[in-house]
């Protein structure tokens, strides 16, 4: 892994289009600008790493009735 | 394509009812194929399963069935991935975890399965959107959609697509 360091206002530039900044930098954390084009998806790690969880959990289920709990849905539908 | 599950014995799925995660889904990559199930009965939820493994299948819903209405915003990434046009026909899906409390059942809103449906290409997608989560508890986002926008009955969209699935 390439390690820079870097001082509040300074950038890295990643590509021809990608500049991440640093904006300020507080106790443990870390504020960072990041400039990239719109079809470039920036996301915090920790979401993939949730969705990823959530979806092995998603994975590991057992038989469940679904006849039986979709009745819990369409119950609430009909008390409208 | 003949496939053997202990859920679900012995299934013929016809390949034109094969949707393909080119990626797999998000933290399972080698779950590419997939083929939507309807259950005995009717409902708004249904089966999604894997046809790499085929012991595993997730539990879908479409999430407006609980919160009246749902926008996912796709990158242009995303959009190349799923090969969209603007007119193109798509199916969204939340994938849902049923606890043992079975009122306690949640969609992942933050991670939809997104399907182009004339390719049956599908990809999950990451929305930033803070009103959507990962554990997003349905029956209670439905009582508080209640009266906003109807709720829709059923699933049009996963009948469409399992029809003939087997």
């Amino acid at each position: 892994m390439l390690v820079l360091t870097r001082k509040i206002d300074e950038s890295i530039i990643i590509g021809d289009n990608i500049k991440i900044t640093v904006v300020d930098v507080r106790n443990d954390q870390v504020k960072l600008g990041i400039d990239a084009p719109r079809e470039i998806p920036v996301h915090r790690e920790e979401i993939y790493l949730e969705i990823q969880e959530e979806n092995r959990r998603a994975a590991a289920q057992r038989m469940a009735d679904l006849g039986e709990i979709s009745k819990l849905l369409s119950n609430k539908e009909n008390d409208q | 394509m003949k496939l053997s599950s202990q859920r679900f014995g012995e299934l013929q799925i016809r390949e034109e009812k094969i949707i393909t995660f080119p990626e797999g889904l998000i933290g399972l990559p080698d779950l590419k194929r997939f083929a939507i199930l309807e259950h005995d009965g009717d409902g708004p939820l249904n089966w999604l399963l894997s046809i790499d493994e085929p012991e595993i299948a997730f539990i879908i819903i479409d999430p407006t069935v609980f919160l009246g209405e749902y926008k996912v915003e796709l990158s242009k990434v995303d959009v190349e991935k799923l090969q969209l046009e603007d007119d193109t026909e798509t199916a969204i899906f939340t994938l849902v975890v049923i606890p043992e409390n079975p009122e306690e059942m949640t969609a992942n809103t933050k991670g939809p399965l997104v399907i182009n449906v004339p390719a049956m290409l599908g990809h999950q997608v990451i929305q930033d959107n803070p009103a959507y989560q990962i554990k997003h508890r349905i029956l209670r986002a439905q009582a508080s959609a209640k009266g906003k926008q109807p709720a829709k009955k059923s699933q049009p969209q996963a009948k469409q697509l399992a029809r003939a699935a087997l």
